[in-house]
C-alpha cells in the first residue's frame, strides 16, 4: 500500500480576541494508506476539524506540507459536512447532482449516476424535495449521497453523525462501512465519539487539546464487522479515553 | 371510501379577490377619464408609455445592480468600493437633470437613466445584504463541489440573491413610481404620466384622482406580484 495523503509538520494558527494568535495544530506530521479507514478523534476544540479542512485544501493558510499521491487531485477529494451543508434552494436531486454539473458531466450521465446514488440512499423518492422537508437523518443522506455521486477516491468527513439521533446515526455508519467495502476509497474521518471511532477505523489518530497535537496513533485491529460488547472493544475503549484529555 | 373534502370556497373567494384587484385598476381608470372629461385612450397610452418607461430601467438597473452586487460582496473590492457606492447613492440625481437634459435632450433615454440611477440602489444594497449572508458551510460545499464560472453564478449566486432581489425590486420601484413622474416632468416628456399630470396640474380634482389611481396601480402590483414573490423566495431559502 502507498499512502494516499502524507502531512509534514502541519501548524495551524488563528487570529484570537484582541489580534492575540491562537495556536490550533502544532506540528502533526503522519501519513494515511490508500483505502485505509482513518479516524481523528480528541476534545473539542484541539484542532481535529482544521486538521481535516487542511486535508481537504478547504483551508489554505497554514505551515506545513500536505502531499496526495500521484494520480489523486481535486475532483477526486469529498466532504461531508457536519450540519450537511446541503443549498436549500437545490431540490435533493440538484444537490447531489451539483459536483457532478461542476465535472461538465452530460446530462444523461449525470441522470444515471444521480439516480443510482439516490437509490443507494433510499432517497429515490424524495428526489423533487427541497433539504427542509426532511428529517436530519435524510438530509445527511443527501450530504453523504452528494459526497459519493463522483466516486471520490479520498472521502473526508466532518463528525457526520453527531447532529442525529443514535438510531440514524448507527444505520448511517454502517451504509458508510459497506460504501467503503465495495468503492475503497480512502476515508478521514474527525470524531469526537470513541466507540463509533472504534467501530468504523484501521488506525485512530489521537490529538491533544489545543494546540492539537498528535499524541498516539492506535492500529485497530478489532476484526469486522466490530463487536461493541467484547472484551478487546472495551480495552481499547479505555485505552483511547485514557488518552483523550478534555 | 372517505371523500376528501376540497376546500372551493376558500379558492374562490381568492379567486374574486384577484379579479377584483385587476379588474379595479381598469374600471377606475375609465371612470375617472369619463368623469375628467380626458379621452381614455390618452390616459391608457400615457400609463403605458410611463410603465414602459419603468420597465426598462428596472430590468436594466437589475441587470447591473446584480453585477455590481457579484463583483463587491466580499474581499478588498467590498472594502473600497462600498463607501464610494454609498456616497454615489446619497447624490441627488435630480440636480443633475438639466444637464443629462442639455446632453441627450427630452428623449426617452434620458428618462431611462435617471430612473435606472434610482430604481438600482436598493437593488444593489438588497442583493448585497442577501449575499452577505452566505453561510460558510455552503461557500465550502461549493467549493469541494469544485462549483466555478458560469454554474457558481447560476446555482449558487442568483439563487442566493432572490430574496434581496425582490426586497430591492419593492423598494426601488415604489421609488422609481415616485422619480417617474418627476423626471418625465423635469425632462418634459410629451407622453406619459408626468406630462399627464402636468397638463392638468390646474385641476386639483383631476390631480387628486390621478394620484389615487396611481396608488391603486402601486397597491395592486404590490399584491399580485411582489408580496407572493417575497413569500416564495424566503420559503426557497428555509434550511
Amino acid at each position: 500500500m502507498r499512502p494516499a495523503i502524507t502531512l509534514t509538520g502541519i501548524s495551524k494558527s488563528f487570529r484570537g480576541p484582541h489580534g492575540t494568535s491562537v495556536q490550533a495544530v502544532q506540528n502533526v506530521s503522519l501519513q494515511i494508506e490508500e483505502g485505509e479507514f482513518f479516524v481523528f478523534v480528541g476534545a473539542s476544540g484541539c484542532g481535529k476539524s482544521t486538521l481535516l479542512r487542511i486535508m481537504s485544501g478547504l483551508e489554505k493558510n497554514f505551515e506545513g506540507q500536505v502531499d496526495y499521491a500521484d494520480g489523486i487531485f481535486h475532483a477526486d477529494r469529498s466532504f461531508v459536512f457536519q450540519q450537511f451543508a446541503l443549498l436549500p434552494w437545490l431540490t435533493v436531486f440538484g444537490n447531489v447532482e451539483m459536483p457532478l454539473v461542476a465535472r461538465g458531466i452530460g446530462e444523461q450521465e449525470r441522470r444515471h449516476a444521480v439516480t443510482a446514488e439516490l437509490k443507494r440512499f433510499g432517497l429515490e423518492k424524495f428526489a423533487g424535495s427541497v433539504p427542509h422537508e426532511l428529517s436530519g437523518g435524510m438530509r445527511q443522506r443527501v450530504g453523504l449521497a452528494r459526497a459519493l455521486v463522483t466516486n471520490p477516491k479520498i472521502l473526508f468527513l466532518d463528525e457526520p453523525f453527531s447532529e442525529l439521533d443514535s438510531f440514524t446515526a448507527t444505520a448511517l455508519r454502517k451504509d458508510l462501512l459497506q460504501i467503503w467495502a465495495e468503492r475503497k476509497m480512502t476515508v478521514v474521518m474527525v470524531s469526537h465519539i470513541v466507540p463509533e471511532a472504534l467501530e468504523l477505523s484501521d488506525r485512530i489518530a489521537v490529538l491533544s487539546p489545543r494546540p492539537g497535537q498528535l499524541e498516539k496513533i492506535i492500529i485497530n485491529t478489532l476484526p469486522r464487522p466490530r463487536q461493541q460488547r467484547s472484551p478487546d472493544f472495551f480495552r481499547l475503549e479505555d485505552e483511547m479515553y485514557g488518552l483523550i484529555k478534555a | 371510501m372517505k371523500k376528501h373534502r376540497i376546500r372551493i370556497y376558500r379558492s374562490k373567494r381568492h379567486l374574486w379577490i384577484t379579479l377584483l384587484t385587476v379588474i379595479a385598476p381598469f374600471v377606475y381608470l375609465l371612470l375617472f377619464s369619463q368623469i375628467a372629461h380626458i379621452a381614455s385612450a390618452q390616459l391608457f397610452a400615457d400609463l403605458l408609455v410611463s410603465c414602459w418607461r419603468l420597465l426598462v430601467a428596472y430590468i436594466l438597473a437589475v441587470i447591473l445592480g446584480w453585477l455590481m452586487a457579484v463583483c463587491f460582496y466580499h474581499g478588498k473590492r467590498a472594502i473600497v468600493m462600498l463607501p464610494f457606492f454609498d456616497v454615489l447613492q446619497s447624490f441627488p440625481t435630480f440636480a443633475a437633470l438639466p444637464i443629462a437634459v442639455y446632453f441627450w435632450g427630452q428623449t426617452n433615454f434620458t428618462t431611462i437613466v435617471f430612473l435606472v440611477l434610482t430604481v438600482i440602489w436598493p437593488i444593489f444594497f438588497s442583493i448585497l445584504s442577501s449575499m452577505k449572508l452566505i453561510k460558510h458551510d455552503w461557500e465550502e460545499a461549493v467549493e469541494i463541489a469544485g462549483l466555478r464560472g458560469w454554474d457558481y453564478l447560476r446555482l449558487f449566486l442568483f439563487p442566493l440573491s432572490i430574496p434581496g432581489l425582490i426586497t430591492g425590486s419593492i423598494v426601488g420601484l415604489g421609488e422609481g413610481w415616485e422619480a417617474l413622474v418627476a423626471t418625465e416632468m423635469i425632462v418634459g416628456m410629451q407622453t406619459g404620466l408626468g406630462q399627464f399630470f402636468q397638463s392638468n396640474a390646474t385641476s386639483t380634482g383631476v390631480t387628486v384622482f390621478g394620484i389615487l389611481g396611481f396608488l391603486i396601480l402601486i397597491f395592486v402590483i404590490n399584491k399580485l406580484l411582489w408580496i407572493p414573490l417575497l413569500d416564495w423566495s424566503h420559503h426557497t431559502m428555509e434550511e
